[in-house]
């Protein structure tokens, strides 16, 4: 999409503010980058070397590439088209949210932004890389061509995190620029889906128990129709682009919008079916800006073993590495059943019973607390 | 928190020409009041005002709709003072705190009313459970120097340290010679005007030292609230008292509770009544709560979000450094011994509220319902997402290390004083929770999070480890070629909170935190403060930079505009180009051109000729955005950005 010469006056003083962030541009060699890792044998070689406790013996190198597109449109119910942006996967897929990452613990990761003409990064929401691989402006650098983001995800930690732009990030989120991230733990084949005979674990080194036969992942996003019209450095140089009032107008799970006569979302990937005797794994992400509460029917025992990408413990384990205390749950109700905007929480879901379960998000403002749009969906058990 | 304006090109929404007409009505009443005989520059000055206060257009837009009074009044109040402003003639940028008409009109307002009111008999605060209130003699308190438990920052920023210690003996909170009498806390209640990082002054109520003039965003601590030195240390059980005055011509209140609600469910302190004008302090005794953080302030919600606010911390008897509660067997067992601490306060402001408290100046409650609060400045202690990032009281810097070692990361105290729910996100590590609301966390279960929620009046102490960062890869190592200084920021992912003044990203509630590399002592010991010579690397360029800040920031200087006219237009990558410039500035009410200016664009630089222009040919490989950049001694620098479209 060719874009219209647009001006900007800039009276800020760039050194005061630093509101125009270095730009990576053209990081097409691998090698410019430090510790860049070129092929599978070469990563093999490198972590083999590495201590016990960082996993030496986990971890393949997977590749994903990500495109900036900004010609995105979705109809919501009641008709009204919505501009959105996103990232398109390596094989032309684009959605709202934008595709998954899935990866498996110990995985060296190496995620290709590709930003065509405009600035933007990808940050990765819970990973902790060095800070050129953090995808943040003033740590670092915007890209405007391409840049491979290289990070490894820690055999110790597996869980639910996304990942987003972090460019004028107020408008770029809500513009459609994050899509879910998930680690599964070493040795687990992250494009599998769970199922009775190859159950999946929630974190690493889970006890049994917490095995889960079907899964889903829930970006619980909001549309503040005014925003979509804004372009891409709206408010940057001393505008007043209204991105601190918030008024959102559609509720959306993974990208479906409630419709205005409150039937619950059917769509496959929001609603969850599953059979009696089955455990299913609910990982919610907060991706819009206003706290939300996600009502589960106490008959579906919804218990939180994983928040942020950790597994819930019973000791301080300041390592980050599993090394004190044991994985332990907490029903959801002891946070109250409420995200903050992006948060995550993985809900172990074991149904006493058969039948249709409503679950009900409620957005709720981010100050006066009252719920400004509900989207509602269900869980059936078999 | 003077900053530079900037002037916006369209208001975002509609009902923006509605604004822009009644600001433009209110800016011609200000001129002719400011300067008889100068409409003409006025109303110039009222239009450019009224673009500046283009946000107003959708409260105005809410106003035409709902014909709320309160909604309208405020409005009209606060499109009158950005007229007001800009009629000053110097512009917003030069109106520091407390500075210009907008001060003088509201010392006045308190003059007057000062001579109207009776001196309240400061007798008549209240006395209530827990807490006793009387007005202190005259005799006044000497202020006295000494140390705290927690150490110095050590040399290597010797300057730094000393120009805090300077700057916190000026603030009047020193510590205790002798700790047998606790000296008093002692807080001014007051008002005033602080400039925001848009040029917008914006009215607060608030708390500050007894020779302060303005309010202080969040108020002075009570406590020894972080890594600086200069506070004494509150120890649970131990008497404190606060002594308070109160410069306004209405009465205050002055609250600390233990739970995390509006008004006061469990308080330690008060709700005590702070009478108009007190000028003899009133004196605010009361025994030390258990160790964790907490918020003083007015009762009142409306006053409370007005700036009438600060954090108490309260140290744990018998425990390490830098611990938030001792230990003990239904309490979370803390496995080391912690390195530094800060507070982060977070906190919104609307600029509506404070010209309603500007106008209604002997209202001590204000009438403005929950719903209407529409944050549009959004601060972590008091500063926005340019201060925040090189701050020393909110900025960690901490040494690199193993976090199985005996001492690791910083404690953050995180604090909401205002009513939205933030969410705290760490980039570079994960933090635990440690105490909610001065409630240790049990034992049974910990939350290591990248995201904390903070409800309103919530606060939640955490612990960030400051380890390597797990999944790095080059790993943090000596090899490393950052390994010197890794950033990390943190922020507020209720996105809203990012921006200020409706755009402006990220110059809203966003700090950093920073890793040094470099060598820990064998012995795993970390030196006070964690000053590892890496780490003092670190504090001093911060320092550096903040000065550097203040040096632009005191520059005064002529402000320029550029236009740019790209040939053939647009402008695409891959073909040859003829950019125009010219340069302008507003002098005498009219716009001149500015001759001899350097213009640096595209790897080339020119300078405008007599009138004001100048020229470049360039061919750019790539589309994106391209900075032009023009200087001039005795003008500020300017930096435009021009788009390149995709070449077809």
């Amino acid at each position: 999409m060719a874009e219209p010469f647009v001006e900007f006056q800039c009276d800020l003083r760039e050194e005061d503010y630093r509101v125009v962030f270095p730009d990576a541009n053209g990081q097409t060699e691998p090698d410019e980058t430090f510790g860049f890792v070129r092929s599978e044998d070469e990563w093999v070689r490198l972590r083999s070397q590495l201590p016990p406790e960082h996993g030496p013996e986990w971890g393949t190198l997977r590749r994903f590439v990500r495109k900036v597109f900004t010609s995105g449109e979705i109809v919501m119910p009641d008709g009204v088209p919505i501009k959105h942006w996103g990232f398109e996967d390596e094989s032309g897929v684009r959605g709202l949210p934008s595709p998954t990452i899935r990866v498996a613990g110990g995985d060296l990761v190496q995620v290709r932004l590709e930003a065509r003409t405009r600035q933007h990064t990808i940050h990765h929401h819970g990973i902790e890389p060095d800070m050129d691989n953090d995808g943040v402006g003033h740590s670092s650098f915007e890209v405007t061509s391409d840049y491979t983001y290289q990070w490894r995800a820690h055999p110790a930690n597996a869980g639910t995190f996304f990942y987003h732009c972090h460019v004028n990030t107020t408008l770029h989120v809500q513009m459609g620029m994050f899509g879910a991230l998930i680690i599964d733990p070493p040795g687990t084949d992250p494009n599998a889906p769970p199922s009775r005979e190859n159950p999946k674990k929630p974190v690493t080194d889970a006890p049994d128990e917490w095995s889960y036969h079907r899964e889903a992942i829930w970006a619980l996003y909001a549309i503040d129709p005014a925003w979509h019209e804004l372009s891409h450095a709206a408010g940057m140089c001393g505008e007043d682009a209204g991105l601190h009032d918030f008024q959102p107008r559609y509720f959306l799970i993974n990208g479906h919008a409630q419709t205005a006569d409150g039937s619950p979302i059917g769509a496959p990937g929001v609603a969850i079916e599953a059979e009696l005797g089955e455990t299913i794994f609910l990982r919610l992400v907060n991706a819009n800006y206003f706290p939300v509460e996600v009502s589960l029917d106490d008959a579906l025992a919804p218990m939180i073993v994983e928040s942020d990408g950790r597994g819930l413990r019973d000791q301080l384990d300041l390592s980050g590495l599993g090394l004190r205390g044991r994985y332990v749950s907490a029903p959801w109700s002891a946070v109250g059943g409420r995200l903050a905007p992006a948060e995550r929480y993985g809900l172990l879901l074991k149904p006493r019973s058969r039948g249709t379960y409503p679950v009900e998000v409620r957005f709720r403002h981010w100050i006066t607390q009252e719920v400004v749009g509900v989207a509602r969906t269900t869980v059936t058990v078999r | 928190m003077t900053s530079a304006t900037t002037t916006p090109l369209v208001p975002a929404r509609a009902g923006a020409s509605l604004a822009a007409l009644l600001a433009l009505a209110a800016a011609g009443f200000a001129g002719l009041v400011e300067r008889p005989g100068s409409v003409a520059s006025a109303v110039v000055a009222g239009l450019a005002s009224a673009l500046a206060a283009g946000w107003l257009a959708r409260r105005l837009a809410t106003v035409a709709v709902l014909g709320g009074p309160v909604r309208a009044a405020a409005a009209a109040a606060v499109a009158l003072i950005a007229a007001a402003t800009a009629a000053v003639g110097s512009g917003a940028a030069a109106l520091s705190a407390g500075d210009g008409v907008l001060a003088a009109l509201s010392s006045t307002g308190a003059a007057l009313v000062l001579g109207l009111l009776v001196t309240t008999p400061a007798a008549t605060a209240l006395l209530v459970p827990g807490a006793r209130a009387r007005v202190a003699g005259t005799r006044p308190v000497p202020a006295a120097r000494g140390t705290t438990r927690r150490g110095f920052l050590q040399a290597g920023a010797g300057s730094v340290a000393s120009a805090a210690v300077a700057g916190a003996a000026a603030r009047g909170l020193v510590p205790d010679e002798a700790a047998a009498v606790a000296r008093p806390f002692r807080l001014k209640i007051t008002e005033g005007d602080i400039t925001m990082v848009d040029g917008s002054p914006v009215f607060f109520r608030g708390f500050t030292t007894p020779d302060g003039t303005v309010p202080q965003l969040p108020g002075p601590p009570l406590g020894n609230p972080g890594p600086l030195p200069a506070n004494p240390e509150i120890t649970e059980g131990e008497p404190v008292r606060v002594h308070i005055t109160n410069d306004t011509p209405r009465d205050h209140t002055f609250l600390i509770d233990r739970a995390g609600d509006e008004g006061a469910t469990d308080p330690v302190v008060g709700p005590v009544r702070i009478p108009a004008n007190t000028t003899t302090p009133v004196e605010i005794s009361f025994t030390a709560p258990a160790a964790g953080t907490y918020i003083y302030r007015d009762a009142d919600r409306n006053n409370r979000l007005l700036g009438m606010h600060g954090v108490m911390v309260v140290l744990p008897r018998a425990a390490g450094q830098n611990r938030p509660y001792a230990p003990g067997p239904d309490r979370l067992e803390i496995p080391a011994e912690v390195v530094l601490q800060f507070v982060w306060c977070v906190h919104g402001v609307d600029p509506v509220l404070g010209e309603l408290a500007r106008e209604r100046f002997r209202d001590s409650v204000i009438d403005y319902p929950l719903e209407s609060f529409l944050p549009r400045y959004f601060f972590i202690n008091g500063k926005n997402g340019t201060e925040a990032l090189h701050d020393e009281s909110t900025v960690p810097v901490l040494p690199m290390q193993d976090a199985t070692a005996a001492q690791v990361g910083c404690l953050i105290r995180c604090v909401n004083t205002g009513v939205a729910t933030h969410a705290l996100h760490w980039h570079g590590n994960h933090v635990f929770v440690l105490q909610r609301n001065a409630v240790p966390a049990r034992p049974g279960l910990v939350f290591e999070k990248d995201v904390l929620r903070l409800d309103a009046l919530q606060r939640i102490d955490v612990l960030l480890p400051a380890h390597t960062g797990l999944d790095a890869w080059p790993m943090l190592t000596p090899d490393h070629p950052k390994f010197a200084d890794q950033v990390f920021p943190m922020h507020c992912h209720s996105e809203m909170s990012q921006t200020a003044g409706g755009g402006l990203y990220p110059m809203g509630m966003l700090t950093d935190w920073h890793l040094a590399g470099g060598s820990v002592p064998a012995s795993g010991s970390v030196p006070v403060n964690g000053s590892t010579p890496a780490v003092e690397q670190v504090r001093t360029r911060l320092a550096e930079q903040r000065a550097a800040i203040r040096r632009s920031r005191s520059a005064r200087g002529r402000r320029m505009r550029l236009s740019v006219s790209p040939s053939p237009a647009p402008a695409r990558a891959g073909r040859t180009t003829r950019f125009r410039f010219r340069t302008t500035t507003v002098m005498g009410g009219r716009r001149r051109a500015v001759r001899g200016a350097r213009i640096r664009f595209g790897g080339r630089t020119v300078r405008t000729d007599r009138t004001g222009r100048a020229a470049v040919r360039v061919r750019f490989a790539r589309a994106g955005r391209v900075r032009a950049r023009v200087t001039r001694s005795g003008y500020r620098t300017l930096t435009r950005i021009v788009r390149i479209g995709r070449g077809r």
